[in-house]
């Protein structure tokens, strides 16, 4: 518990106008906090009041007025552009249910934060009785009041940095619950038990309003990945941990000269923006300011060649427009439709498994040869059956491949041919997988 | 010429167009028209014609006789002069109206300036002038004027027994009209006689029914004449408009308006009082600064229905609530002297007007007690004009004058009396005071008890007790309100809306309201606002003095004191206090439990005096002043919240309403005022 001695000389007007010297002993009570001021949009700012006890003289909240405002002052606080609301959930009190006028709560508090010209109210009231009247921890814990939003109507950009408004004692109230009578003197009530007494008096106690300076926000991303997704088009994701101040991102895209391939050397063109037209574009807008941040997924962005090398880069733009650089991550666009064609095992016993990789969507016949080039049979899908010009769609597909009792032991060919359905650039794409079966 | 007698048929009989006309014979037209006759024509001129439904235009130039005769219709022609100028028609020497002739005076007027004979019937708006203005002119027959106006200063006789009638008008602008009783006039029912200040009429016409009379001109009329009736049913309106009024020398009844621009004396000297009298419920009109009866003024229809009825001016009235209140009266005369002090003992140091009041009931017996009215009095008042002004040495006192009985040798306070108004443009001063239990003398002075009672008072209040003192957040935000606002308990002081502070006095806290009662459960107690300082002390409005408590609203005696605020229970003290004009205020400490009704329990300890003993204030948080600290008082507070101004639901006096409001109307929660 800190004292602080004052001495304070005041006139006490009341038979004599004598003017009498007296020693108090100022007692702060509780230490009212904004802390944790984040700007999550730049229409809004989330803040935290804790209320945390200073002294031994009480025990339970009781009920308070707490008004602030902007040390900005060329920002016009108005309750026609500007609103307050307690972040559901976020207050460590047990809250009434019931809202508008006419009524106070019995034995649960109330929270209404409002806005008037020139300042923020939020006042607290509190239950009746002693017993039912929230308990503050100890010296050196506090108690979330709640964590509170200040929006602006019209998208106006929000100043953060706010003042208690003074003097305190006509703008901020802090009352404790009383659990038994106060005496002033011998047989004389001053208080009784639960009425509420409030911890600035204007002589002896005090509460202390302060504001906490808030660690800026810090923008993790945790993952960037560049993929192809066939035909041409790459699909791009990424993931941020937290993020700050983050209007949005951009996305930008380079191709690789074949000669040259510094990323930084390229010529970047921005292919989205979070403020862009498109329904695509608005998957980057950011969260602003916030802890857990979240993935991320653009579907996709269609490249113009294959056989080259692209390469991403991930910015986003902060509330006062400044981009920032998050990431690089390149991807080569691949030359063929069948990207992949192989056996395992191989050499082969009885029977084995072929898998290929089709970067498109294609029309695929897979024609089994011996090593006299003669054509035994069409190879047989997972269904059995034979692949002899059949829809395959892109990715990868295995096949099995028995081997018959009468047949040789040998060398054998698939070919595989792929017609791609959506492609026009690739007429046709041909694989040839050797078997070697050993009897 | 001697005669000329013209017969001749045609558009004009007689057509001067060109020519020369002289006459100091007689010319004769027996019909037709005439057409450019000179400006003034000489001699006898007689328009005769005869046909009816003929007419003979008369031109409006000078004739020196003018004669209209017979039954066609001879009319007043408005044609100009030669010279352009419009006159009336006029004869210089007589203008004579026989022989049944109509004779219309409608596009222009006739100035007689001599001698006129009418036998026969004289129509139309304008006046028949007897102007003439070197000797008395002559009128006789008994003939019909519409309108006939004496303008000579030499006067008009009547001559050969009169007889003439005048259906509409007489106006005596000028001169004595003289009649008696052998050569008279009849005046006809519902005509009207304007009397100009100079001008008279010698004795009563014959009245056929009702007459109005209308005084008027710059000046004075000092002398009722002939045209008041002496039969008191017959003078239906009565108009005062002479500049500086009329005295009455006789006793007038007035039987349907009495309208009033300047003074009416009823008492024309000390040895001669007369009475004017109203008969009808009219009210007199006053319209004037000036206009007022001085003197007797009786009305005889009266009505019990709390309506004023006027009397002598329009601040001086009576009013009762029904007739059971009026003591049996059947009629009320008012004897308002202005500019005369009562002349009785100490009436000199009243007000400069006295005030008789008198009534008779039914059987003619006067009535003086068992009546229970309201008195409304004024007064002239200019501190600038004091030829005008009735207040005289007076003014330092004006708030405390009140109306005083004259009985049983002293004056009685009228402990009704409001606090006087000054109508500073109108240069009058009035007041009223009811439960007026009797008739009498009264005037208007201070109390006998001195006039000036005067309370000084100490209380504090809960919600703005900090510090020590009490807070003056209210001044310092400029929020107290120059005039208190029309809400509980200001509403209470009839006297709320004339208050105007423009610039609050230092350490001003808040209004209060004490309450006078004669008994706990007076039900008509006397409030009055004040100012309660930083310090406790309740102060006049003036930020400094003790209350000052105007005679016109209460009377020294025995009170219990009720201390009222728009937000905490209200408190007594538990005995009366003496309200005297000593030379020790009264001071009345409400801080000491011990002499509050309900002691301790009427308020609440809010802290300790410089001494160590407990310094007791009235409990905070009846913001609906019910009496009743309760659930109410607390919603409607929270309710409120977050507003400021000058504020009911502030209970701390802060200028905002939050949970430190609410705070006192929680902690006071079940307590209840112990004023009854």
């Amino acid at each position: 518990m800190k004292k602080i001695f004052y001495i304070i000389n005041f006139l006490f007007l009341l038979l004599l106008n004598t003017p009498v010297l007296v020693s108090q002993v100022v007692d702060t009570l509780a230490i009212v906090q904004i802390g944790n001021v984040v700007q999550i949009k730049p229409d809004s700012v989330v803040f935290d009041i804790r209320l945390k006890r200073n002294s031994d003289k009480w025990e339970r909240f009781a009920n308070g007025t707490f008004q602030l405002s902007l040390s900005d002052t060329s920002y016009q606080i108005n309750p026609d552009s500007l609103t307050i609301d307690l972040v559901q959930g976020t207050s460590e009190f047990k809250l009434a249910t019931f809202s508008g006028g006419g009524q106070l709560p019995v034995t649960d508090y109330y929270i209404t934060p409002r806005v008037f010209p020139g300042r923020l109210s939020i006042t607290i009231a509190g239950p009746e009785n002693f017993n039912d009247a929230q308990v503050i921890p100890p010296p050196d814990t506090s108690l979330l009041i709640g964590t509170f939003v200040m929006a602006s109507k019209n998208g106006q950009f929000l100043p953060k940095d706010f003042v208690w408004l003074q003097p305190q004692y006509y703008y901020q109230a802090c009352a404790y619950k009383l659990k038994n009578d106060s005496l002033l003197d011998s047989n004389i009530v001053l208080y009784h038990a639960n009425d509420n007494v409030e911890m600035d008096d204007g002589m002896s106690n005090f509460v202390s309003f302060r504001i906490e300076k808030s660690v800026e926000p810090e923008f993790v991303l945790d993952s960037f990945v560049v993929e192809y997704a066939g035909k041409k088009r790459v699909h791009i994701w990424w993931v941020t941990g937290k993020e700050a101040y983050n209007k949005g991102f951009i996305l930008k895209r380079a191709l690789m000269n074949p000669v040259v391939n510094d990323t930084n050397a390229q010529n970047w063109q921005t292919i989205a923006r979070y403020d862009g037209p498109r329904d695509l574009d608005k998957g980057l807008i950011g969260l602003g300011t916030r802890i857990p941040g979240k993935k991320y997924d653009y579907s996709y962005d269609t490249v113009r060649f294959r056989s080259a090398d692209y390469c991403y880069r991930l910015y986003y733009e902060d509330f006062n427009g400044v981009e920032h650089y998050l990431a690089t991550g390149c991807i080569r666009i691949p030359n063929a439709v069948i990207t992949k064609a192989h056996a395992y095992p191989n050499p082969f016993k009885d029977k084995t498994k072929i898998e290929i990789f089709l970067e498109d969507n294609v029309m695929l016949t897979a024609t089994i040869y011996d090593l006299k080039g003669r054509e035994l049979e069409k190879l047989r899908d997972e269904q059995g059956n034979q692949i002899n010009n059949i829809e395959e769609s892109v990715g990868k597909h295995v096949y099995d491949f028995n081997a018959s009792e009468y047949a040789s032991q040998g060398l054998y060919d698939v070919i595989f041919i792929a017609y791609p359905l959506e492609d026009p650039t690739i007429e046709i794409s041909r694989a040839v997988v050797k078997l070697q079966l050993i009897r | 010429m001697t005669s000329l007698e013209i017969f001749a048929q045609g558009a004009y009989s007689l057509d001067n167009t060109g020519g020369t006309l002289k006459n100091n014979g007689t010319i004769k037209l027996y019909t037709g028209q005439v057409k450019a006759l000179p400006d003034t024509i000489g001699g006898r001129f007689e328009f005769l014609e005869k046909r009816d439904g003929n007419s003979q235009s008369v031109p409006t130039i000078v004739f020196k006789q003018l004669v209209l005769k017979y039954i066609a219709k001879k009319f007043v022609d408005a044609i100009p002069l030669s010279n352009g100028n419009q006159i009336p028609l006029t004869t210089t020497d007589s203008l004579i109206v026989t022989d049944s002739v109509p004779f219309e005076a409608d596009r222009e007027g006739v100035d007689a300036k001599a001698s006129v004979v009418n036998t026969s019937r004289i129509t139309g708006s304008k006046d028949v002038r007897m102007n003439g203005d070197l000797s008395p002119q002559d009128i006789e027959g008994a003939g019909h004027f519409a309108n006939l106006n004496i303008d000579n200063p030499n006067g008009v006789d009547i001559i050969r027994n009169g007889g003439f009638r005048i259906n509409h008008k007489l106006e005596l602008t000028q001169g004595e009209l003289r009649n008696n009783t052998d050569s008279n006039f009849t005046m006809a029912d519902s005509s009207w006689i304007i009397r100009h200040v100079g001008a008279s009429l010698k004795n009563e016409p014959i009245f056929e029914n009702h007459i109005s009379v209308k005084y008027t001109g710059i000046g004075s009329v000092d002398t009722i004449t002939g045209e008041i009736p002496s039969d008191t049913t017959k003078l239906l309106n009565l108009f005062v408009e002479s500049t500086r009024g009329v005295t009455l020398t006789k006793n007038v009844v007035v039987n349907d308006t009495l309208y009033l621009k300047s003074p009416i004396r009823t008492e024309p000297d000390t040895s001669r009082k007369f009475v004017l009298t109203l008969t009808t419920l009219k009210d007199p009109v006053f319209d004037g600064a000036d206009a007022e009866i001085d003197g007797s003024f009786r009305r005889t229809s009266l009505h019990f229905d709390s309506v004023r009825i006027i009397f002598n001016n329009p601040y001086t009235w009576a009013l009762f609530k029904d007739s059971s209140k009026s003591g049996g009266m059947r009629e009320l005369t008012f004897r308002v002297k202005p500019r005369t002090f009562p002349p009785i003992i100490g009436g000199d140091m009243k007000v400069e007007r006295l005030f008789n009041i008198s009534a008779l009931d039914g059987n003619n017996n006067p009535v003086v007690d068992g009546v229970n009215m309201t008195l409304g009095y004024g007064w002239r008042a200019s501190k600038t004009d004091t030829a005008l002004d009735e207040t005289k040495s007076l003014w330092p006192d004006f708030d405390f004058l009140i109306l005083q009985r004259w009985y049983n040798a002293q004056w009685l306070d009228m402990v009704s009396s409001q606090r006087p108004t000054w109508d500073s443009l109108g240069n009058w001063a009035y007041s009223s005071s009811d439960s007026i239990f009797s008739l009498g003398v009264y005037g208007i002075g201070l109390s006998s008890n001195g006039g000036r009672l005067v309370v000084a008072a100490s209380v504090f209040l809960e919600g703005p007790y900090r510090f020590g003192s009490m807070s003056e957040d209210l001044r310092l935000k400029n929020l107290l309100p120059a005039t208190p606002p029309n809400i509980y308990p200001y509403n209470l002081d009839q006297n709320r809306p004339f208050i105007n502070i423009p610039v609050m006095p230092d350490s001003v806290v808040d209004y209060l309201v004490l309450e006078f009662r004669k008994t706990l459960t007076d039900p008509k107690p006397f409030y009055r606002t004040c100012l309660l300082k930083m310090d406790g002390s309740i102060v006049d409005l003036d930020g400094k003095s003790p209350v000052l408590l105007a005679a016109g609203g209460i009377s020294a005696g025995d009170y219990y004191l009720i201390v009222r605020h728009r937000n905490h229970l209200s408190i007594a003290t538990e005995n009366t206090v003496g309200i005297y004009p000593r030379s020790i205020t009264t001071y009345v400490d409400f801080t000491d439990p011990n002499i509050l009704l309900g002691r301790a329990n009427a308020v609440k300890p809010i802290g300790k005096k410089p001494d160590g003993s407990i310094l007791w204030g009235m409990i905070a948080g009846d913001v609906n002043h019910d009496g009743v600290i309760d659930s109410n008082d607390q919603i409607l507070t929270w309710d409120d919240r977050d507003f400021e101004g000058y504020l009911t639901r502030d209970i701390n006096l802060s200028g905002i309403i939050n949970t430190r409001d609410l705070n006192y109307s929680w902690n006071n929660r079940g307590r209840t005022t112990l004023v009854p």
